[in-house]
């Protein structure tokens, strides 16, 4: 049973950070509640099944789906059904999105009802729609994804310049729950189908690359657009409670999971019924690939069930706690601190993350791997948090001051270093702000911020999310420059036939 | 223009090894220790044969396929290396296996190709079938070698080179292919090749290519059942 | 009819060069692959991480006199145009069914 050995030692991997820091600093610095922590201990139990389980799951019907829908998108021959077909994927997978319904509602709430919440998730997921059309367009007229990016972000930051300072992170925020955890897989095999069958080799590829990141810029645009819109008043600042699920752990796993189970079946449905579809009109199949399929999509229906409950149950109070108890030490270098080893510790268990890097070491036949891209986020998203806990601590320092010279950095990188890493850069951003960063990262910049006074919740910790899809930009490209200058000396070769002959 | 011949007795052999996925860059590395310049790794997936894996779908394991190119001689000393320090001598650690190059060419210093001096032989015990076929036909090329008893095999994703075929909005599209590598003795594999072109209808234009390369040495095979094959490639 | 197996190996993005000057010859029908090869680059300091750079493999078959012409092909194809080069080993085939 080699194949469950090494299915295990990777869950480990992707939990055991997390679980052995939350404990050490529960027995140490930050003593929590005992219900919370054996919550915790059971959620991370339920995590170690849920995460190998689904990403098995999506290796064996989400990907193959998206590789097939492409393929009958590009065989169509009609740019017009590519583009449109694309586009209205994108939108499918976003409107689904239970993080971005939870969102929707969030902002709601802090603005007192002025913000629609209904109009916002058809925004976002036009928005995301149209990007990945436009995403599908690039790829197909060779547009170099530095051009492309460096376009979009002049206009983000056009509209940046009239938006709210809160909406602001309100935008980055869309854009980092709009790639889900079944949308990344999806659009990721979308953007690399479409682009491995329409190669050209003359010119430096990105092989498909950087579709999440242009998807994400979609639902940023979308809620700036929709801010510039809305009258609205001051952001209050007062959340809706998150869903915290309390009472004794069995009422809790119930009640997660009948409520992801509803959830998760709503965010699969649209994608296997209209591939049903397309599979019965167009592709036919052998029924045992068909089968293939379907077992996998249970697979991730089941995984992702059990991951979002074990995430459910116990992370969130946890994380919260930790946090408000770290910063009532009242050193702002302690929080920096914990802040980045909760970065570093969250990544490996986001499984979008695995799938974006699992996807680039398969395109590169493994010449950048997967492991090095992890570490690299990891870093990162290290740092993203250190500069949040710092943000909150300082109170002149505002989100724009860290944001905006990133970005800048980013996209001066993006004309040095090779094009692919352009795109996994881009892509990491959009991947590594995701589930486990609202679940496990946020909670404890908003305990954090509990505490503090002069922080306020509601600005700080929407920030956060912002800043964690910045820096692998930054980080992912900082690895390209790495790349691109250890490869460079490669053109001296001595004469192969000399060597042997010494040897003999 | 006349080609080189190496020196007599100088010759160069392939060494082709399969391992599961994640040992590739050490075996990489391995080559790198022996002084070998030519060392290529790429992905490839294998089946388990095992029908309770296949009907809950996992029975698929993903593979390594390393090329290296060594001294004909060193081949059996550095076989020898090889399954000491990758344990092939064990099932389900991997196989390696040596074919005789009948020439080699460095490109940007050779003129043209250095062609081994003596004869090549005709008669091998092992034979490697190597196929090409259409995306999406690797499967079946697998499942009629398990029908006729060969469990082993391993799938690699690869593209044809683009022709007026494939024509896409105006741009000239590589069609996606897989090949498939099989390593068996050669009585079989002369089996094997018959049933295969017969299935796939090989002789018509343009369904695939197949072809048999002689083996050496190899490493790492174990007998299933008392058939000819592997437990697990 | 005695045919070889030539297994071009070069870095990435070449691949497009073996494939004309093949056509040139008129072998079509070529294969492929994306791979990696061992790690060459300069130990220096930078982090010194290993670098496996990525490569493509192209599989063409062909009988002598084409492998000669195509490989000649191929040396002036790349002594012309390119700075780097790759390799290319060239297998007896058994038996071919095409």
């Amino acid at each position: 049973m080699g194949l469950l050995v090494s299915k295990l030692e990777e869950a480990l991997f992707s939990i055991l950070p997390i679980t052995i820091t939350i404990l050490i600093l529960h027995f140490t610095l930050t003593p929590l509640d005992t219900e919370i922590v054996a919550k915790f201990i059971f959620g991370a139990l339920l995590m170690i099944i849920g995460i190998p389980l689904f990403l098995l799951g999506i290796d064996l019907s989400i990907t193959p789906i998206g590789e097939q829908i492409s393929e009958v998108l590009v065989k169509s021959n009609k740019l017009w059904l590519i583009l449109l077909g694309g586009g209205f994927f994108g939108f499918i997978v976003t409107v689904a999105e239970p993080d971005l319904h939870i969102l929707a509602d969030q902002v709601k709430a802090i603005t007192s009802g002025h913000f629609n919440s209904n109009l916002m998730i058809l925004l976002v997921s036009a928005g995301v729609g149209a990007l990945v059309s436009f995403g599908i367009f690039r790829i197909l007229k060779n547009i170099r994804l530095n051009r492309f990016m460096t376009v979009v972000y002049l206009i983000i930051l056009a509209l940046g310049i009239f938006t709210q300072p809160d909406f602001l992170a309100i935008a980055f925020d869309a854009s980092g729950n709009t790639t889900g955890a079944v949308s990344v897989p999806f659009i990721l095999a979308l953007a690399v189908g479409i682009s491995v069958m329409t190669r050209s080799n003359e010119i430096e590829e990105n092989d498909g690359f950087g579709m999440l990141g242009i998807a994400s810029t979609g639902a940023i645009v979308a809620v700036m657009i929709q801010g510039l819109l809305t009258a609205t008043g001051p952001i209050s600042g007062s959340l809706p409670t998150a869903k915290i699920v309390t009472g004794s752990v069995f009422h809790s796993i119930w009640t997660a999971i009948a409520e992801n189970g509803t959830d998760t079946f709503f965010v699969l449905m649209p994608i296997l019924i209209i591939y049903v579809v397309i599979e019965l009109i167009w592709i036919r199949q052998p029924l045992y690939k068909l089968k293939r399929i379907f077992v996998g999509s249970a697979y991730t229906y089941i995984g992702f069930v059990i991951f979002l409950t074990g995430i459910n149950i116990g992370f969130l109070q946890a994380s919260r706690q930790v946090g408000y108890q770290v910063a009532a030490f009242g050193k702002p270098w302690l929080l920096v601190l914990i802040g980045m080893v909760f970065g570093v510790i969250t990544i490996p268990a986001e499984p979008s993350v695995h799938v974006l890097t699992r996807q680039i070491e398969d395109n590169t036949a493994g010449s950048i791997k997967a492991l090095r891209v992890m570490l690299t986020l990891c870093l990162g998203v290290a740092a993203a948090v250190g500069l949040s806990m710092l943000r909150i601590s300082i109170p002149g320092l505002q989100l724009w001051h860290i944001l905006l010279p990133g970005m800048v950095i980013a996209i001066i990188l993006s004309y040095i270093v090779p094009d692919i890493f352009v795109g996994i850069a881009y892509d990491s951003g959009g991947v590594a702000a995701g589930t486990m960063t609202s679940v496990f990262i946020l909670p404890f910049a908003q305990g954090a911020a509990e505490f503090i006074p002069g922080a306020d919740i509601v600005r700080d910790s929407f920030g956060i999310i912002a800043l964690v899809a910045m820096t692998p930009l930054v980080a992912v490209q900082l690895l390209g420059l790495i790349y691109k200058l250890k490869t460079r000396p490669l053109l001296s070769e001595v004469s192969e036939m000399d060597e042997y002959m010494e040897e003999i | 223009m006349a080609s080189h011949i190496l020196p007599n007795g100088i010759s160069y052999s392939l060494l082709t090894i399969i391992v599961n996925r994640g040992k590739g860059s050490k075996i990489l590395g391995f080559a790198r220790e022996i002084g070998a310049r030519d060392a290529s790794c790429f992905f490839g997936k294998g089946t388990i044969n095992n029908n309770v894996l296949k009907m809950i779908e996992l029975n698929e394991v993903a593979k390594e396929i390393i090329l290296i190119v060594v001294p004909g001689e060193s081949e059996t000393k550095i076989l020898e290396q090889l399954k000491e320090k990758f344990h092939f001598d064990r099932p389900n650690q991997g196989i390696a296996f040596t074919m005789p190059l009948a020439g080699i060419l460095k490109i940007k210093q050779d003129t043209s190709i250095k062609w081994k001096n003596s004869s090549l032989s005709n008669q091998w015990d092992y034979t490697a079938l190597f196929l090409v076929v259409d995306k999406g036909k690797g499967e079946s090329v697998i499942q009629i070698s398990q029908e006729a008893g060969y469990y082993g095999g391993t799938i690699i994703k690869a593209r044809g080179s683009a022709s007026n075929l494939n024509i896409v909005l105006n741009m000239i599209v590589e069609p996606e292919k897989e090949a498939v590598l099989m390593l068996m003795k050669s009585k079989s594999a002369h089996q094997l090749a018959m049933l295969l072109r017969e299935e796939l209808h090989l002789e018509q234009p343009n369904t695939g290519i197949l072809v048999k390369l002689g083996v050496n040495k190899t490493i790492g095979l174990f007998q299933d059942d008392g058939k000819d094959g592997e437990a697990e490639q | 009819m005695n045919y070889f197996m030539n297994i071009v190996v070069v870095p990435l993005g070449y691949a497009d060069k073996v494939i004309t000057a093949a056509n040139e010859v008129g072998a079509t029908g070529a294969t492929i692959l994306r791979a990696r090869g061992a790690d060459h680059s300069a130990k220096e300091g930078l982090f010194s991480i290993k670098i496996e750079p990525e490569e493509e493999i192209v599989l063409i078959i062909a009988t002598k006199e084409v492998t000669d012409t195509i490989c000649n092909k191929i040396h002036e194809e790349f002594e012309k145009n390119s700075k780097r080069g790759g390799s290319i080993y060239i297998l007896p085939v058994q038996d071919l069914e095409e």
